[in-house]
């Protein structure tokens, strides 16, 4: 199913991405090779040129991925009315064995381009710019993973076959697939949650003022974890009442454009608090490194401060339907 | 943070001023670049106007027809497989359809002649004017607008039609469909059952085909797998899946529209990237000046960024913009014969373009992240141009 | 000490072909609010050593230190972000960006330090009032004289108040008065406290009684002499 828009636009976006990671890709391999901090000659002055070339093009990089993951999203909802049994995109996510690892790993390398931008930032606070062989060595495994990514998608949409009238003597019918097959993972009350959640956000403060290293290491640990939760109570609790329908457990559905684009906001805030909490553990293990001392706590300071907002924001936007239920009792 | 952001704002003014100093450069991408995007925005537009026109139109469709198929061709169905039917729990009604074409020589086309047993109430909203057949007088027909500009009346209200063995039947126009209607009615002329068997002298004991009303349509599906299973020589369409197929063909030529235009976006994208990379003297010695009075290398990218975005921005606004006046106002002229197929009776549609977050997003995709992606090494070149030359 | 240079080699083109050493074992010591004329003929480093004592590129060997800062190997993005603070450059020709006005131009180099444009106004006025360049400030650069273009660059390189001032061949295409003009201000700026250097083979500047020390230049080493 190649020849429609949103196919033809999701392998554009990819291998747009893909152009711009491999070249960053070439600026590593000459950093890896060349790079002489001591050297006064051209070769390490252009080097240092292409440290800002290579950075902008992981950082459109990373941009376009993200776009092509909300590219994703929409073209499986577009898919869904197209492929026979899917009433939503998750159904079309999962019209082949291609379409959730698809996902898995368009997030993931959103995640690592992220990661790697952390990193080039750190490294460039400091004059010795110490962390210069590590990054691009992170830079030269975010190639496969793009790669990955387009390969998947590729084989994916090539899957993938519509449901249309034919001139055999059936219909062509496949088994349905309801758009709500998810269980609930953690069996627990909701309070569980919010117990949870309202702990992470006071770590995350208690953090930013003291910045203990193991708590620091802790929150960023229990931000992943917390993920998984955070995802679970939004498919088994909060995406019911976005769509005041008891048995509607989608977790796509909640960004189309009748629930008020709503979904977006939420994931935005989900996936960013647990990046940046991620982040200002990530950074605390370059604390020993003596030219990186301040750069490493000044980064945290705006990580975790970030990401205690959007968790306070994702907690707020995932209760509001919720909450109007309880207190006036119907679409409010 | 206030200074950080008041400086992308400074260096944004300053962005903005340096597109205006060379305004005819920009001025010349930027006209290039709307033009892609008004094709590129004109497709979708169309794309979605036409799946909306689609839509609305067959909310009217029959929710499953059934056919008889031998040898893999379509045959007529016996009526007698109606009342097999009724065996299936959760069908309401099912009433046989006679239908066929009949070619008409002023265009050289195909006019359809459906004639039903009874007409579906939601028939009469589909009426620009007049009423349905009532079943009891013979030859009342009702026409599509397409037939009605074929055909032209003038005013007359019968009109006749030889049979292949050349004898006539004579019809009377007791109304006419919508224009809004045309995607399905532009070529249709409606009539009672009686009226088709008489011209195409097909039996009682015969129909083209059976059409099934279900009581809850969430069981369609299911009800076509039984339909199917209880008779095996019979094609059971549903009304999903007819939605389905328009979508589908809208989509396949939307996307193939898309790619021939691919070719226009590459042609954009190599001139942007010989526009992006020529640096003049002027230019050279310009970011030489900046670099030594403190701007950095990311000072220089983050206005080369600037500018390619606003670039973009105009470009899209303006390109979009066109776009939707392309198909508001002129129904999509340009690429009509892509989206409208091979019926030589086409339909006259009005076309209402919805703008979507989702098309806006796929326009994007297509012209301005390429354009981004292509000015990014030109602006590092141009941000790497080293401080001391500006002292030579 | 405000200026440390310590056995400073600069070599372009390291280990290719058209390899030049520019500069050979330089020592040089400028304190805090002194005056430096670098004198010698052209070719002789002059410029090398002022863009390295201006943070435009580092030395290829030896111990440079500007402001207390360690310039050896310090990479291009701390280098920007140490001049942008303590160096204020006024070049030969100007290298004003003659399609901005003399307002813009002088408010530049506040663009990348967050300044707003009120503040940034304010602080560019002041200082053209202050050059006598002030009724011009909407001009373009294109349509003002050799004179103002002067007052006009030297606002510019005052404008982030540095306490390291540079200039190039300051006098090279001035006439007579215009050169005794700057080096008037010159002499201003040494009494608020500022430490210049200049590079010049003018008699005029090398003799001026502002300078407190010529350092003569040849072949890219150096031989200083009091004036």
């Amino acid at each position: 199913m190649f020849l429609n828009s949103w196919s033809i636009a999701l392998t554009l976006v990819s291998i747009l991405s893909c152009f711009l990671v491999i070249m960053a890709g070439k600026t590593a391999v000459r950093v890896l090779r060349w790079w002489n901090p001591d050297s006064d000659s051209n070769t390490q002055i252009q080097l240092e040129g292409e440290i800002w070339l290579s950075s902008t093009l992981v950082m459109y990089g990373a941009c376009f991925q993200i776009i092509s993951l909300v590219l994703l999203i929409g073209a499986a909802d577009y898919y869904a009315g197209f492929i026979a049994g899917a009433m939503c995109g998750t159904g079309s996510l999962l019209a082949n064995s291609y379409g959730m690892p698809l996902l898995y790993v368009k997030l993931a390398a959103s995640f690592y381009a992220g990661l790697w931008i952390v990193v080039h930032r750190l490294d460039i606070s400091s004059e010795a710019y110490p962390l210069v062989r590590f990054k691009y060595v992170m830079l030269l495994l975010l190639v496969p993973l793009i790669l990955a990514d387009l390969g998947l998608q590729t084989v994916y949409i090539g899957g993938l076959t519509p449901d249309i009238i034919t001139s055999c003597c059936a219909i062509i019918f496949d088994e349905v697939k309801t758009s709500g097959s998810f269980s609930g993972l953690f069996q627990s009350p909701l309070s569980c949650f919010y117990l949870a959640s309202s702990s992470l956000l006071l770590l995350g403060l208690v953090c930013r003022k003291k910045g203990q290293p193991w708590l620091v290491y802790l929150y960023g640990l229990a931000m992943v974890g917390w993920l998984v939760f955070a995802l679970d109570a939004i498919i088994t609790t909060f995406s019911s009442f976005i769509y005041a329908m008891p048995y509607h457990h989608c977790p796509f559905c909640i960004v189309k454009a009748e629930y008020n684009f709503i979904g977006y906001f939420i994931y935005i805030t989900l996936f960013g608090s647990v990046f940046f909490g991620f982040c200002g553990g990530f950074v605390q293990l370059f604390t020993r490194n003596r030219y990186l001392e301040r750069g490493v706590a000044a980064a945290q300071q705006v990580y975790l401060t970030w990401s205690a907002v959007m968790l306070f924001l994702f907690l707020a936007l995932v209760s509001y339907h919720m909450v109007i239920y309880r207190l006036f009792g119907g679409e409010g | 943070m206030n200074t950080g952001l008041e400086k992308q704002r400074n260096l944004l003014d300053y962005g903005l001023m340096s597109l205006w100093r060379r305004k005819t450069k920009n001025l010349s991408v930027l006209l290039v670049f709307a033009l892609v995007i008004f094709l590129m925005s004109s497709f979708q537009f169309l794309t979605g106007a036409l799946t909306d026109v689609a839509q609305q139109a067959l909310r009217l469709a029959p929710e499953i027809t059934v056919q008889r198929m031998v040898a893999g061709r379509q045959e007529q169905i016996p009526v007698s497989y109606g009342d097999t039917l009724q065996e299936i729990f959760g069908i309401r009604r099912v009433e046989p359809r006679v239908w066929g074409y009949h070619f008409s020589t002023t265009t050289g086309g195909n006019i359809t002649l459906l004639g039903v047993s009874s007409f579906d109430p939601r028939l009469e909203t589909a009426l620009l004017q007049g009423r349905l057949p009532n079943g009891s007088t013979a030859g009342e027909v009702v026409l599509g607008q397409g037939v009605v500009r074929d055909l032209d009346l003038q005013g007359r209200r019968k009109f006749s039609f030889f049979r292949p063995e050349l004898t006539q039947k004579t019809f009377t126009v007791t109304g006419e469909f919508k224009p809004e209607s045309e995607l399905l009615t532009a070529d249709l002329m409606v009539m009672s059952i009686a009226d088709t068997r008489d011209f195409f002298h097909i039996s009682d004991t015969y129909a083209t085909d059976l059409l099934v009303t279900v009581a809850n349509p969430a069981e369609i599906e299911t009800i076509a797998r039984k339909i199917a299973e209880l008779l095996p020589d019979t094609r059971v369409v549903t009304r999903p899946q007819i939605q389905k197929t328009y979508n589908v063909v809208f989509g396949w030529r939307s996307g193939f529209g898309s790619v021939c235009l691919l070719t226009g976006l590459a042609a954009f994208i190599i001139l942007a990237w010989d526009k992006a990379s020529g640096m003049t003297p002027e230019e050279k010695r310009e970011i030489g000046i900046l670099k030594l009075l403190g701007w950095q290398t990311s000072d220089v990218l983050a206005v080369r960024f600037y500018e390619s975005f606003a670039v973009s921005f105009l470009a899209l606004l303006l390109g979009c913009t066109l776009g939707y006046v392309h198909i508001a106002f002129f129904d999509g002229a340009l690429f009509r014969p892509v989206m409208f197929g091979w019926s030589v009776i086409t339909p006259h549609l009005h076309l209402v373009p919805v703008v979507r977050f989702g098309d806006v997003l796929l326009v994007i995709c297509f012209t301005v992240l390429p354009y981004l992606a292509v000015t990014v090494i030109p602006a590092w070149r141009a941000a790497s141009v080293p401080p001391d030359s500006a002292m030579r | 000490m405000m200026i440390s240079i310590h056995n400073v080699y600069k070599t372009y083109n390291q280990g290719l072909t058209n390899e030049v050493a520019a500069l050979h074992d330089i020592n040089l010591d400028v304190q805090r609010n002194e005056v430096i004329c670098l004198k010698g003929p052209s070719g002789s480093g002059k410029s090398t050593l002022l863009s390295i004592i201006g943070c435009v590129f580092p030395p290829t060997s030896g111990a440079a230190q500007v402001a207390g800062k360690k310039l050896s190997r310090l990479p291009d993005r701390f280098l920007t972000l140490h001049r942008r603070e303590y160096i204020g450059f006024i070049f030969q020709q100007f290298n004003l960006l003659p399609q901005l006005t003399v307002l813009d131009n002088v408010m530049l180099p506040l663009m990348v330090l967050g300044y707003s444009l009120e503040v940034r106004c304010e602080k560019a006025v002041v200082l053209l009032e202050r050059l006598g360049v002030d009724h011009r400030r909407h001009f373009l650069v294109s349509q003002i004289s050799g004179g103002e273009l002067q007052r006009v660059a030297i606002a510019r390189a005052l404008i982030n108040d540095p306490p390291i001032i540079l200039a190039d061949e300051p006098t090279a295409h001035l006439d007579q008065k215009l050169s005794e003009r700057f080096l008037g201000f010159m002499e201003e700026f040494k009494q608020e406290g500022k430490t210049i250097v200049m590079t010049s083979h003018d008699p005029l500047v090398v003799e001026h009684p502002c300078v407190d020390r010529v350092v003569e230049m040849m072949d890219g080493r150096t031989r200083s002499s009091c004036s």
